[in-house]
C-alpha cells in the first residue's frame, strides 16, 4: 500500500509537467512554434510574441492571427518614430527554410485588438497563427504588465 | 467615442485641461461675484521685492524640472535619428550594443570580420537595395575615416552631396563637421585618438572632392572614403580580382573580399526587413539586427532612469510647493495690518478670502509661466551642450508632457494656497491693526 502511495504520488505531477509542455510547443506541419505569450492588460490592445522555426524545404509564410478574445489579430512590425515605440501592420514575413523567425518586443508581434476581456498574469487563452501552411494552434500565456519574455524563456523543448 | 480612438493631440490637449480644471474651479469658486484686482494689484505693488523674488524661485524650480524632461525627450529622439539610415545590420555574432555603437555611432572597438562568401550572399538577396560594408580603424585629427560604397554614402546623406561623389581610391567625401574644404588633400592615421600613428600609412594621400549635407549624427564628423580605400592602405586586397583592381565599389570578388566587421542592409519594406534579419541571424556565422530595436532596448532600461527624473522633478515642486504656502504664510503676514482694515470697515470675510488667495494665485502663475520660458531655455542650452558633446543632434523642444507637469504643479500650487488665505481669517482683527 505504500510502494502504491508513493508511485502515485510521484506520477501526478507528470501529466501537468506533460501539460505543461504542450502549452508551450505547438507544430503545424514543418514550422514550430515555441513559449507564446502576452503582457498583462486591461486595455483594447495586446501584442502576442512567440518564438517560430521553419524546419521545412519551403518558405513559410506568417499572415497574422485570430483569436476567441479579440476582434482581429494582424500582424505588426516594431519601428522608432522620433525615439516613440511605432506598430506597423505589415502584410506578412516569409521565414526561410531552416530559419528561425522571433515574434518578440522590440521587433514583430501579433496584434491582438478589441480584446474582449482583461488578461491577468497567470493567465491563457488560444490563438490561431494563419500561415501559408494552414492554422497553426497556439496557447498564449499571460505574463506580467511589464514583462520582457516568457516566464520559460531559455528552457529547451 | 472612447479615449483611445481620440486624435493624440486631443488626448494631450483633454489632459492638460483635465490636470488644470482643479485649478480652474477653485478660481471660480473663490472669485464668484468679486473683482479683488485692483487690490491684488495694489498688494502685489507694495510688495514688489518680495513677489518678485518669490516668482523668481518659482521659475528656477519648474524651469529645471521642464528642461530636464524635455532634455531626455529631446536625447532619446537624437539617437533614435541617428540610427534611422541603419535599417539592418549584419555583424560576426556578438554583442549588438557594441556593434551598434561602432556603425551608428562610430566608437572604435574590436570586432569579427564577415568574409567575402558572406557579403556576396547579403547583396545578392532579391530583398536587399544596399549592401554596404563598413570598414573603421582610420582618423583625420578627430575624425573617423570609414570605408563604405557609393550607395551608401549616397543614402546616409539623402544625396545631398556638394561637390561630387568619389571616382577612385584616391578621393574621398568630407562629413558636414570636418574641418576640410573641397580639394583638401590628406592622409589617415592608424588608429583614432592621441594614439593613432600618423605616419602608419605612409604615403597614402587622400582628396576631399565632395561634402555631405549635415545628417544630425556623429557621421557628420567621419569622412567617408571607398571601401577598398581601406583595404589598400592596411595592405590588404582590394575587393576585386586584379583584373578589376582599379573597381570602386560592388560587385566584389569574394575570394579578394579582406573582411568587414558590419553590413548595413536596406530593404525597400519593412517587412522584407525583418525577413532578411530573419534570414541572417545564424548560429556561429551571422547577427542581423536593427539598431532601432536595441535603442528602444536601452530606452527601456533608461526608462526607469527616466522614472526616477520625473520622481525627483515631482518631489522637486513638492518642496517648491511647500515652500509657496510658507512664504505666502510669511507674504500675508507683511500685510496684515491692510487685511484687517479691510475687515474692520466692513468687507466680506469671502472678499478678504478672495483677495489673499489671488494674491498668492497671482504669484504661483507668473512663476509658473516664467518657469516655462526657463524651462525652454535650459532644454536649450543643455541640447546645445550634448550635441556639442556628441555630434548627436539633439533638440529639446517642450512637449506635451512638461504642459501636463506645468498644469498639475498649477492645480496643486493653487489649492495649497487656499490654507494661507484660511488662516488670515482666523486672525482677530484688532490684534491685526495693531500690528
Amino acid at each position: 500500500m505504500r510502494r502504491f502511495l508513493t508511485a502515485a504520488l510521484l506520477a501526478l505531477p507528470l501529466p501537468a509537467i506533460a501539460q505543461d509542455h504542450d502549452d508551450h510547443l505547438s507544430q503545424q506541419g514543418a514550422l514550430h512554434a515555441l513559449h507564446a505569450w502576452t503582457r498583462a492588460t486591461d486595455g483594447p490592445v495586446a501584442h502576442v510574441f512567440v518564438e517560430l522555426e521553419n524546419e521545412g524545404a519551403e518558405p513559410v509564410l506568417i499572415e497574422g492571427a485570430t483569436s476567441d478574445i479579440s476582434q482581429g489579430g494582424a500582424l505588426v512590425a516594431f519601428r522608432l518614430e522620433n525615439g516613440e515605440a511605432a506598430w506597423e501592420v505589415i502584410p506578412a514575413v516569409p521565414i526561410a527554410p531552416g530559419r528561425a523567425l522571433h515574434l518578440e518586443p522590440d521587433a514583430l508581434a501579433i496584434r491582438l485588438d478589441g480584446l474582449t476581456r482583461d488578461l491577468h498574469a497567470g493567465d491563457g487563452f488560444g490563438m490561431h497563427l494563419l500561415t501559408s501552411i494552414g492554422e497553426l494552434d497556439l496557447h498564449v500565456a499571460v505574463e506580467a504588465a511589464n514583462a520582457a519574455h516568457h516566464s520559460h524563456a531559455g528552457h529547451m523543448h | 467615442m472612447t479615449w483611445d480612438a481620440l486624435p493624440v493631440l486631443w488626448q494631450d490637449a483633454l489632459l492638460a485641461l483635465a490636470w488644470l480644471a482643479p485649478a480652474l474651479l477653485t478660481g471660480a469658486l473663490v472669485l464668484r461675484g468679486y473683482a479683488p484686482w485692483p487690490l491684488v494689484r495694489a498688494i502685489l505693488w507694495r510688495f514688489r521685492g518680495a513677489s518678485a523674488l518669490f516668482v523668481l524661485l518659482i521659475a528656477v524650480s519648474v524651469g529645471m524640472g521642464i528642461g530636464l524632461l524635455a532634455q531626455e525627450r529631446g536625447l532619446r529622439r537624437g539617437t533614435a535619428q541617428a540610427a534611422d539610415k541603419f535599417d539592418l545590420v549584419v555583424a560576426a555574432p556578438g554583442s549588438e550594443l557594441t556593434v551598434m555603437l561602432a556603425a551608428v555611432f562610430l566608437q572604435p572597438s574590436d570586432m569579427g570580420l564577415l568574409d567575402g562568401a558572406t557579403y556576396a550572399e547579403i547583396a545578392g538577396h532579391e530583398n536587399v537595395s544596399i549592401a554596404a560594408p563598413l570598414a573603421f580603424g582610420d582618423s583625420f585629427g578627430r575624425s573617423p575615416v570609414v570605408g563604405t560604397t557609393e550607395a551608401f554614402a549616397r543614402y546616409l546623406s539623402d544625396d545631398r552631396i556638394d561637390g561630387r561623389m568619389w571616382r577612385s581610391a584616391g578621393e574621398a567625401l568630407a562629413g558636414a563637421l570636418v574641418p576640410l574644404r573641397i580639394g583638401d588633400g590628406f592622409s589617415p592615421a592608424h588608429g583614432a585618438g592621441d594614439g593613432a600613428e600618423a605616419d602608419a600609412h605612409g604615403d597614402a594621400h587622400l582628396t576631399v572632392v565632395g561634402r555631405m549635407a549635415p545628417t544630425g549624427t556623429p557621421w557628420d564628423r567621419a569622412i567617408l572614403v571607398p571601401v577598398e580605400a581601406v583595404w589598400q592602405v592596411h595592405g590588404l586586397a582590394n575587393g576585386h580580382a586584379p583584373e578589376r583592381a582599379l573597381q570602386i565599389g560592388p560587385p566584389f570578388d569574394a575570394e579578394y573580399f579582406p573582411g568587414t566587421p558590419a553590413i548595413v542592409v536596406r530593404s525597400e519594406a519593412l517587412w522584407a526587413t525583418y525577413a532578411l534579419r530573419s534570414e541572417f541571424t545564424r548560429d556561429r556565422e551571422t547577427m542581423a539586427f536593427f539598431p532601432g530595436g536595441v535603442l528602444a532596448q536601452l530606452y527601456g532600461v533608461l526608462g526607469d532612469i527616466r522614472q526616477v527624473m520625473s520622481l525627483m522633478a515631482l518631489v522637486t515642486q513638492g518642496l517648491v510647493a511647500a515652500a509657496v504656502l510658507l512664504g505666502l504664510f510669511i507674504l500675508s503676514r507683511l500685510f496684515r495690518r491692510q487685511i484687517a482694515l479691510l475687515r474692520a470697515l466692513g468687507a466680506p470675510a469671502r472678499f478678504v478670502f478672495a483677495v489673499v488667495w489671488c494674491f498668492g494665485a497671482a504669484l504661483l502663475l507668473a512663476g509658473a509661466v516664467l518657469g516655462l520660458g526657463v524651462g525652454v531655455g535650459a532644454a536649450s542650452v543643455l541640447a546645445r551642450v550634448v550635441t556639442a558633446r556628441t555630434d548627436v543632434l539633439v533638440t529639446a523642444p517642450i512637449g506635451w508632457s512638461e504642459i501636463h507637469f506645468l498644469a498639475a504643479f498649477v492645480s496643486v500650487t493653487l489649492l495649497l494656497s487656499l490654507l494661507p488665505a484660511a488662516v488670515v481669517l482666523r486672525q482677530p482683527v484688532a490684534q491685526g491693526l495693531r500690528s
